[in-house]
């Protein structure tokens, strides 16, 4: 608890580097925990829809449910979505600000679904305008309006663009980034422990203050922040276990060299 | 390089006191700056030892020795384990916590290892600091305090610690005469009473000749003088 309660003592008498220390070990660990998640976010398969499509919207008279059902059985539709009158209602409210009340009088009067169907990429002009046509009759002609099938655009990238290259290696880039931050930190942090443990040893009978002191710190961080982690997400690899407990060795081997003539900041 | 078996081979000194430090042809230099050159030193327990010489004689180097934080790089330095010496510095830039308050300071010292609790520490704190006149300034902070409080605010806080040797590199640089010879008198109490080993740098050689002990003279590194004050 002496060493402990001495890694807060520290914290706050040097404030900046202490809360920057603090926040990336915290989110270094987090980082590396929730590394998937990372990847997940660069990944460019989820941005959109490759596929060619087109909107309809159909009166809420209809019944969405068979209408899906059916419309789900015809070969080249890949996928139907449908966003109930609610849902419709509340992006049209959002949209206040930009149209004028009168046109959001009559808009509201409207009692609409909308119904996007993915069609798959291989499908020929003539189908396409056969299952339009299956989804007027199943509505009636008086209940609906289709929009034109749009096709989404290709981009062509290459290897080495940032969007691929973030696609690939995005977690590593990011844990990289945030270990030399993290590292950065440890060194200046460990500079003014350096120095408050001077004085602790200088003046009790006490030897290696500044390692035991960052041991203790830096462990009882590195526990908080992955029962932290692992409260909301339990899943352990043996790669960022590793990964941590490396990085944990190295920051003690830095801190266990012999500093001499040191000065007080 | 340091070698703390040397108590194997010679545990005392010649007049049969164990000694603390041995310098054994001692170099220390910063680059191509030689700060000490091949000194020899035998430092007892309960010994008053002044180290005295110029500015840039080698004094601070000398101490920084003694304390271990540096090495020499040349010749020996031995440290007797065996007496298990505890060492406190009163440095030369006196190395406080200049947003903390004098109090604050001398708590730094507190180690539940040699006090039984933190009232017996604070009694020790208010007796020393009486007895240096300050005990109504403990609440200033320390860069609001001037150079004088500041030195003895260092001195009291080695103190406290109940070291066995103490280095005190200028102790009195920013003391009135006054407070300097109370300084010693405090210091002298400890070596009679304690039998506490202080070496003290400072370049009044005139002021350390009024008071008891062995004078070491430093010039340009080289150890030109070793022997008692009345001898200079």
């Amino acid at each position: 608890m002496f060493y402990l309660n001495h890694f807060f003592k520290a914290l706050l008498n040097f404030r900046i580097s202490g809360l920057l220390f603090v926040i990336f070990s915290l989110t270094l660990i987090t980082a590396t925990h929730n590394r998937k998640s990372i990847k997940k976010f660069f990944s460019l398969s989820t941005k959109s829809t490759s596929l060619p499509y087109f909107n309809a919207l159909i009166s809420n008279d209809s019944n969405l449910n068979a209408i899906e059902r059916k419309m789900r059985k015809l070969p080249g539709v890949k996928n139907v979505r449908i966003k109930k009158a609610v849902e419709v209602s509340k992006e049209l409210g959002a949209l206040q600000v930009d149209l004028n009340s009168d046109v959001l009088k009559s808009l509201s009067n409207i009692n609409y679904s909308s119904v996007t169907i993915e069609l798959s990429n291989s499908i020929q002009n003539r189908s396409q305008s056969l299952i339009k046509e299956y989804l007027t009759r199943l509505v009636g002609d008086k209940s609906i309006t289709i929009s034109e099938v749009k096709n989404p655009k290709r981009i062509e990238l290459s290897k080495n663009s940032p969007g691929v290259l973030m696609h690939k290696w995005g977690d590593f880039y990011i844990i990289g980034i945030l270990s030399v931050l993290w590292f950065a930190s440890c060194l200046s942090f460990g500079t003014y422990l350096k120095n408050y443990s001077f004085l602790i040893e200088k003046f009790q009978r006490k030897k290696k203050v500044d390692m035991k002191i960052f041991a203790f710190g830096i462990s009882f961080l590195f526990i908080f922040g992955f029962s932290v982690n692992l409260y909301f997400s339990p899943k352990v690899s043996f790669a960022e276990t590793a990964f941590l407990i490396i990085a944990f060795c190295l920051s003690l081997a830095v801190f266990s060299k012999r500093n001499e003539f040191r000065k007080l900041v | 390089m340091i070698d703390n078996s040397l108590h194997n081979r010679n545990n005392s000194s010649g007049l049969g006191a164990p000694f603390i430090f041995n310098l054994d042809g001692a170099t220390v230099h910063f680059g191509k700056v030689k700060a000490l050159r091949n000194v020899n030193l035998t430092v007892n327990a309960g010994e008053v030892l002044f180290v005295t010489g110029k500015s840039g004689a080698g004094k601070s180097t000398l101490l920084n020795l003694l304390a271990e934080d540096i090495l020499p790089n040349h010749g020996k330095f031995h440290k007797n384990t065996k007496k298990n010496s505890f060492v406190a510095q009163v440095f030369q830039d006196l190395k406080l916590m200049e947003n903390k308050t004098c109090e604050e300071n001398l708590w730094v010292s507190y180690d539940p290892k040699i006090y039984k609790n933190k009232n017996e520490f604070h009694h020790d704190m208010t007796e020393l600091c009486r007895a240096l006149g300050f005990q109504d300034k403990l609440a200033l902070k320390v860069k609001k305090a001037n150079g004088g409080l500041k030195q003895k605010v260092a001195m009291v806080r080695a103190l406290l610690s109940k070291p066995e040797v103490l280095l005190a590199d200028e102790p009195t640089a920013a003391l009135d005469r006054e407070s300097a010879v109370k300084l010693f008198e405090i210091l002298n109490f400890y070596n009679v009473r304690k039998n506490l080993t202080v070496i003290w740098a400072s370049h009044n050689r005139d002021l350390v000749k009024q008071f008891p002990g062995k004078i070491v003279h430093l010039d340009a590194g080289n150890l030109v003088y070793s022997g008692h004050a009345c001898f200079i």
